[in-house]
């Protein structure tokens, strides 16, 4: 067990000069191409400041520099009050760690740097109408003529979907009954003929979500990342099963939230009430723990055991909803009131169920960690 | 940053675990339930031997001079082992009598010639009539004699429960350090309760069946072991921050060290409760030791006194010190 180390330090501190003269002093718009825009020009902002990609290899755009070193960026940005949210999230945490595990080298080439650079917008499409938690049971299809897929069929929930480009896709290249040996993660560009996307309003107000449809689409056998019939293994890695750290800025931001709460409920004397001020030292104790079992995902000293990666997904998930329930008691009557907060609260409900429901990931979790039968 | 412990920090824990599976497993804590002889006189001068109370004193003052990682990894392994006897008040006395500089006193601590209860207000945990009783609070900890002492009866049937009224002080260090130790190492054995209790209801959710196959086959019994498991990593990640924390004296040592026993007590209370309804109606019964561990776990937490004195810290606007 040891503490950070003098390059730690000396690399936070960097970090945090950075952002103190970079992160935007207006804040990010809620919708539509306002927020799109915003989003692009900051994430390029850290791209052309060196500070995009802190993990990611230099040959792709990235630092090159160690997991430790991304977490403590993370930090420094939740730290420095910039907005953490981003249309470029899925590229950013998902799409790209997938490609860098399982894509060819022309594909990382290819795709990679307009990840970090903020050019490219992502979104994943996994879930459908009919395949949910059981995801292997997909049925958008995808048929192999000449050397193109021929792919019809359509996708739900796809965040960011209306705002993206390109789409990692899953699609059933077996026969129907193929479960998850008979799929296959593919590239799609979203201006394709015969794909058309659709927003879909969610309970918060926004349309970051979208169905899509699939109508003859042809995409070059090319843009299959890993092999044809491979496309599960793949997409395990973006559902990001392994990785403890993506989406960390959220995750993080639990600490920040908190202080932010704290000092509405100093300006409101919320604490008088003691039921408050108890949870709210609990929810303290629990956002502590967020960044410790960030150092602990991280951690170099790897003994093959089970640093709890799995684990922290659900707690985060479901922290930062209690956090957001909290919140609104602390408001009162004006919970009644659309603010950041009702928003928030509203917004977090897709926590415990977007990148697999929390009770599948329990179920995950006693059947890997803890061998449990299924 | 780097929250693993280092291979000769595992071996030190690795020989405590080893000794106590050998020497002082459950089946022989509870023969011993109802005398008062399950740490008889020769135990104590083992562990005192074994360096149990000296580990993380000064070796200028006679002690192995390792740090609070090394001790809480140690009493993790208590908490893992449900090992009786006033370990925690014992060692902080050690600490107590090195930062006074009586030397005499640690001798004989070190020696294991004295066994030092603890006493939160006028209850007093594994107290002796005329020995010595540890208090802690923020403001100071302080050793004094018990001047009389009646037994009362314990929920925990391996911790001694007495009222006490206590006479002369003997030994006290100022400031709220050894509080913040005592919190270190109180959340490192409620989360050896956690850690035993998961353990415990995971390998019998894997062989226990009914309606033809292993109960851990069921969502409701399966996603209670996961969060068992959570429970764990989320409290054993904060406490080995924090030891790392108070190690530094960083500024925001002590908060951190409040979030770690809060999530530790939340830990044990709720895995040992938890690890009852997952035995069923064996896991009810005296003769299985899921209620040994369910019974320490209260009074682990009673014995730290009001819940108020780290939730205060914990409510404090104490900006997060990212460094």
């Amino acid at each position: 067990m040891e503490d950070f180390s003098a390059e730690a330090r000396e690399f936070r501190r960097t970090a945090r000069e950075w952002l103190a003269a970079n992160v935007p002093s207006q804040p990010r718009p809620s919708d539509g191409d306002a927020m799109r825009d915003f989003d692009i020009a900051w994430q390029r902002r850290q791209f052309e400041g060196g500070w995009a990609g802190i993990d990611w290899p230099t040959e792709y755009g990235g630092r090159g520099l160690s997991s430790l070193q991304q977490v403590i960026w993370f930090e420094e940005l939740v730290n420095a009050g910039a907005p953490h949210k981003s249309v470029l999230a899925a590229g950013l945490n998902q799409i790209g760690h997938t490609l860098m595990l399982s894509a060819s080298e022309e594909q990382k080439k290819q795709y990679l740097p307009g990840i970090l650079d903020g050019s490219t917008i992502w979104c994943q499409g996994f879930s459908e109408p009919e395949a949910g938690s059981d995801l292997a049971s997909l049925r958008t299809r995808a048929r192999i003529v000449d050397d193109e897929l021929v792919i019809d069929g359509s996708k739900v929930w796809c965040s960011f979907g209306p705002y993206a480009r390109m789409q990692g896709l899953l699609v059933r290249t077996g026969p129907p009954e193929s479960r998850h040996r008979g799929l296959t993660w593919v590239i799609v560009d979203l201006e394709t003929p015969g794909v058309v996307v659709r927003p879909i309003p969610t309970i918060d107000g926004n349309a970051e979500f979208a169905e899509v449809f699939y109508d003859k689409v042809r995409v070059p056998l090319s843009n299959v990342v890993g092999k044809v019939g491979r496309g599960w293994t793949v997409a395990l890695s973006t559902l990001e099963l392994e990785r403890g750290p993506a989406f960390l800025d959220t995750k993080l931001s639990t600490l920040t939230d908190l202080e932010k709460l704290r000092a509405l409920a100093e300006r409101s004397g919320a604490f008088t009430d003691l039921s408050l001020a108890t949870d709210f030292a609990r929810l303290r104790a629990e956002a502590f723990a967020v960044r410790a079992m960030a150092y602990r995902v991280v951690s170099s000293s790897s003994d093959g055991a089970d640093r709890g990666s799995l684990s922290y997904n659900v707690y985060c998930n479901e922290l930062r909803q209690r956090i957001s329930a909290f919140a609104l008691r602390l408001l009162g009557t004006d919970a009644a009131r659309t603010d950041r907060w009702t928003f928030k609260w509203l917004n977090d409900f897709c926590a415990t169920i977007g990148g697999g429901t929390s009770d599948i990931q329990r179920n995950i979790i006693g059947e890997r960690v803890l061998d449990l039968p299924r | 940053m780097d929250l693993t412990p280092s291979n000769a920090q595992k071996d030190i824990a690795d020989s405590v675990a080893e000794y106590l599976a050998a020497e002082l497993p459950i089946e022989r804590i509870r023969l011993a339930l109802g005398g008062d002889t399950i740490v008889d006189d020769r135990t104590w001068a083992q562990w005192a031997a074994m360096g149990f109370f000296s580990l993380g004193v000064p070796e200028s003052q006679g002690g192995l001079g390792l740090g609070l990682v090394e001790e809480f990894l140690m009493f993790g392994q208590f908490g893992r082992h449900l090992t009786p006897g006033p370990l925690l008040s014992t060692v902080l006395a050690a600490h107590v009598a090195a930062e006074a500089g009586d030397d005499h006193l640690i001798g004989r601590l070190l020696a294991g010639d004295e066994r030092v209860g603890l006493r939160t207000g006028r209850t007093a945990f594994d107290a002796r009539p005329g020995g010595l009783v540890l208090s802690v609070s923020e403001k100071a900890t302080a050793l004094e004699r018990v001047r009389s002492l009646t037994p009362v009866p314990s929920v925990d049937p391996t911790v001694a429960l007495a009222d006490i009224e206590v006479g002369e002080q003997v030994a006290h260090v100022d400031g709220d350090a050894l509080q913040t130790r005592q919190w270190i190492l109180g959340a490192a054995v409620l989360l050896g309760l956690a850690q035993a209790t998961a353990r415990q209801s995971t390998a019998y959710a894997q062989v226990r069946k009914q309606f033809g196959k292993p109960i851990g086959s069921f969502q409701a019994v399966k996603h209670r072991c996961a969060d068992m498991l959570t429970r764990c990593h989320v409290a054993e990640s904060q406490l080995h921050f924090a030891a790392l924390r108070v190690r530094a004296g960083a500024g925001d040592a002590r908060v951190q060290a409040a979030a770690a026993l809060q999530l530790a007590i939340d830990a044990a209370r709720q895995n040992t409760a938890v690890n009852i309804q997952n035995h069923g109606g064996i896991g009810f019964t005296a003769e299985h030791d899921a209620g040994l561990y369910l019974k320490r776990a209260v009074s682990v937490e009673a014995s730290l006194g009001a819940a108020t004195q780290w939730q205060s810290v914990l409510q404090e606007p104490t900006r997060m010190e990212f460094a």
